[in-house]
């Protein structure tokens, strides 16, 4: 009896490589990246050994592309009818969420995978600082797990891709433009606004890229994917009419 | 009954919202602040000497940044540079349990920020559109009112930027009066109406670091005595040489328990003159230091490239010093990565009782020599040909610690009407000293070792160092004074901050580089023809000098288009290296990327026989 999470997580990443929209994702997730790198992060004329010009706008690039990646999820299953199909299958609802989270999380790998070329090329002019490198790769990875978790838990909610897309768009707009930490300093004076501004994404995110690497930025990363895809569990069970399977 | 569904989502929805913030909450105050520095050269860590420091401060300091934010789209560098440089303060804070604070003044143009930033002396500098102003600069302030004013952080000076600070908290740490540093220098003056220094215009980088820390007082190189209160005693050894006088002083002070730092050359590149060394020679001989006359010393290994005659030429009596050739076990050395020296006397030890002899930089083991006369000469390739090597490591700085013993029998001046007003002569020393030789003049001027393009308005900390001849120069005064805090606070080495621009640009020029200075170095001449021609034609007008002035006038103008093309070239060329590496990068990216797909398209196929869930889906 094949694991169903692994049948599940197979089915879904190979999914992916059925037609063209891979290529299509992946290539327009390179154009934007080199393209964001080159012009706003001014590639060629600050000191790069960190890649600062790539890393900087990661986030911007993910928030456009991974709804798209994300809505076809469930709201993609709904719009084809495969999700009733789906959730007939003798597995739980966890297993479901997990290997479709794990699916898209190691399809957002992929695409980093195809970034290496930079990394390599830029080693051949100048001096590279590998290990903060390997970092903020590691970064922006979490992050799209982050994003992808909250995109799937709002891919849950949707039938309409298009509005799951708009919905995931909006929440990670949410979660990486908000930055408490003015309102909180002049209300809660300077320590609560030291302690408040670890929730700012932007904070955590600039940390770890920057080569600042701590447990509270790996734990943020971490809860929120966890928290995000426990939305997903409970959104998908509530639009089933089930309680736990 | 779908109501209270969806109410139950929602309050689901909002504990989670909360339950996350809690949990973060609480990662925070168990973690946060504590990182993990993954860059490689650890660039973002402070050093455990600066730590230590840190957890015993007691005066609190708050260190206010005056800073743009509108600057980030004209100054990405600098504003790349303002972000570390906020993380780093952010450590200050952290490891000095809040005794050192800090506060960042957005500081908007005209703004009561601005005004208040101009009014501290607060550079400002304009936008690429030259309308808009900003800063970025700071202001380091004890609570008991005393501080510091940085008036511009300048990144290229980031391996000094913890070490800037350090200086700073220690001296508003401390109770300690700074100390008189006596500075005797060629071409140094004083304004005697307003006592205030005035810095020698092209060796002013290595006293600018020094004014900080400790106070600058001027002595003569006519002195017959130097006051006891001076501790310590910067000595550049003029042309001229010093007069006997000038040596007794020397001798006296440093036999009274004061401490020498005396810079000698065998030939000043600045003013490629010979200096006169007798007095000086006999001083140091008499301490064991004995300087080989008229000889300078030259390092096959470690030369620089310098241009002659429009050739670039390895010029071994120009050195840089790498940090094997210097001495890394000795505070004032230790630290130091880089020295450079221009045509150096060589030095020789000899052992001498009651005097203890460190040498702090030498050769390397290919050292050569070139006679000073020799060395002269304009054109440097004859110099070369002049030069032999002799395969022996030659002493370029050396110290010497202890008792000394007089050169002289009696006071110098014994049996005039002055020396009832002198010190009385000692025949050794009271209590030790310690003299630092170095064998270069050159040593500290500003060109040898530093950019003073920063230093204008931010005296102190806008020289930008590319050697470490000021630093050598600031330890060795730290060492002389006993200021054992600053010798534990050194600067760092970070990995080598250069833009891919810049790269480009010296691969794409090395190609041409000799003619382009060739062509330079034309021009100037022309320059300089057609300004003696413009004088010459001023006194009388002639044809001839028409002719001539015309010829010249063209060729200058051929010259000018040459370099102009050049320059042309090399910006072409840049252009076409970034498209190639865009190009490179975004082609490679997609072979990958396809390659992946038709892997990973490949397996799919295989997957779909193998899992029956597919096959379902399907």
């Amino acid at each position: 009896m094949p694991n169903p999470f692994i049948s599940l997580f197979r089915k879904e990443f190979y999914g992916w490589f059925s037609g063209w929209q891979a290529f299509f994702l992946i290539s327009v997730y390179l154009i934007l990246s080199l393209g964001v790198c080159v012009y706003a992060g001014d590639f060629f004329n600050v000191n790069n050994q960190n890649l600062y010009s790539l890393f900087k706008y990661q986030p911007q690039v993910l928030m456009l592309l991974l709804p798209a990646v994300s809505m076809h999820l469930w709201s993609d299953e709904k719009r084809r009818g495969t999700l009733d199909l789906l959730l007939t299958f003798p597995v739980e609802y966890k297993t479901l969420v997990l290997a479709k989270f794990f699916a898209a999380w190691t399809f957002c790998l992929l695409m980093l995978v195809c970034l290496l070329p930079l990394v390599v090329f830029y080693t051949f002019f100048a001096v590279l600082d590998i290990s903060n490198v390997v970092w903020a790769l590691i970064t922006v990875f979490l992050t799209a797990g982050a994003f992808t978790a909250v995109g799937s838990a709002v891919s849950a909610l949707c039938r309409n891709p298009v509005l799951a897309y708009i919905g995931s768009f909006f929440c990670l707009w949410v979660l990486t433009g908000t930055d408490p930490t003015p309102l909180l300093k002049e209300v809660a004076g300077l320590f609560a606004g030291q302690i408040f501004l670890a929730f700012g994404f932007q904070d955590m995110y600039g940390n770890m890229v920057s080569g600042q690497v701590g447990v509270q930025n790996v734990l943020y990363f971490i809860l929120l994917i966890f928290m995000a895809l426990w939305l997903n569990v409970v959104f998908v069970s509530e639009r089933n009419g089930q309680g736990e399977k | 009954m779908k109501l209270s569904r969806m109410c139950g989502l929602w309050l689901f929805f909002l504990l989670l919202v909360f339950s996350f913030l809690l949990l973060n909450f609480g990662n925070s105050i168990l973690f946060g602040g504590r990182f993990f520095d993954a860059t490689a050269d650890k660039r973002l860590s402070l050093r455990p000497e600066t730590k230590e420091f840190l957890a015993e401060m007691k005066t609190p300091v708050t260190v206010r940044l005056y800073l743009s934010p509108a600057m980030e789209k004209d100054y990405p560098q600098l504003w790349q540079y303002s972000k570390a440089l906020i993380e780093f303060l952010k450590k200050y804070q952290l490891f000095s349990d809040g005794m050192v604070g800090y506060e960042v003044q957005k500081t908007e143009p005209y703004s009561a920020a601005a005004k208040e930033a101009d009014r501290l002396g607060i550079k400002h500098f304009y936008g690429t559109d030259g309308r808009n102003m900003f800063y970025f600069g700071g202001l380091v302030m004890a609570d008991r009112g005393d501080g510091y004013v940085i008036p511009a952080f300048v990144p290229l000076r980031r391996n000094y930027l913890e070490s800037d600070l350090n200086r700073i908290l220690f001296n508003l740490n401390s109770d300690r009066k700074p100390l008189k540093i006596g500075v005797m220098l060629p071409h140094y003056r004083s304004d005697v109406s307003s006592q205030k220094i005035i810095l020698p215009e092209n060796a002013g980088n290595f006293l600018r670091q020094l004014t900080n820390d400790y106070v600058l007082v001027q002595i003569s190189p006519q002195a017959v005595q130097i006051g006891v209160d001076i501790d310590t005693l910067i000595v550049v050894l003029p042309d001229e040489g010093l007069p006997p006088t000038g040596v007794y002083a020397l001798d006296q002070f440093v036999l009274r328990g004061g401490n020498l730092i005396l810079l000698t050359d065998a030939l000043n590149e600045h003013t490629n003159r010979i200096p006169d060394m007798e007095g000086v020679a006999q001083l140091l001989k008499n301490w064991g230091i004995e300087i080989e006359r008229d000889v300078v010393a030259g390092d096959r290994k470690n030369a620089e490239e310098i241009l002659s005659g429009g050739r670039v030429l390895l010029y071994y009596p120009q050195i840089n010093l790498p940090a094997e050739q210097l001495n890394r076990s000795h505070p004032i050395s230790r630290s130091a990565n880089s020295l450079i020296f221009q045509s150096p006397a060589i030095l020789k030890t000899e052992p001498k009782e009651g005097l203890k002899t460190t040498v702090l930089a030498s050769t390397s083991a290919e050292g050569g020599h070139v006679s000073a006369g020799t060395a002269r000469l304009p054109d440097k390739f004859s110099v070369l040909q002049a030069y032999e090597d002799d395969g022996l490591a030659y002493n370029l700085a050396v110290l010497t610690e202890g008792t000394f013993r007089s050169l002289f029998k009696k006071n110098i001046l014994d049996g005039t009407k002055y020396s009832e007003q002198m010190l009385t002569f000692l025949p050794e020393s009271l209590k030790p000293g310690k003299v630092l030789v170095i064998g270069d003049t050159d040593f500290i001027y500003d060109d040898v070792w530093s950019d003073a393009e920063y230093v204008r308005d931010n005296p102190v900390w806008g020289i930008v160092p590319w050697a470490d001849n000021g630093d050598f120069i600031l330890r060795a005064v730290d060492y002389m004074t006993g200021g054992v805090q600053y010798l534990q606070n050194s600067h760092r080495a970070f990995l080598p901050e250069v833009s891919l621009e810049g790269v480009f640009r010296e691969k794409v020029s090395a190609n041409h580089r000799e003619d382009y200075f060739n062509l330079l170095q034309r021009l100037r001449e022309k320059e300089e023809l057609l300004e003696s021609l413009h004088e010459e034609q001023d006194k009388g007008f002639t044809l001839e000098k028409m002719r001539l002035l015309e010829e010249t006038g063209k060729e200058a103008a051929q010259l000018e288009k040459q370099i102009r093309e050049y320059d042309y070239k090399t910006e072409q060329g840049v252009w076409v290296l970034k498209v190639m590496f865009a190009a490179g990068v975004f082609v490679s990216s997609i072979v990958l990327s396809v390659f992946l797909l038709f892997i990973l398209r490949r397996r799919r196929l295989a997957e779909r026989y193998r899992n029956p869930l597919e096959e379902n889906h399907e």
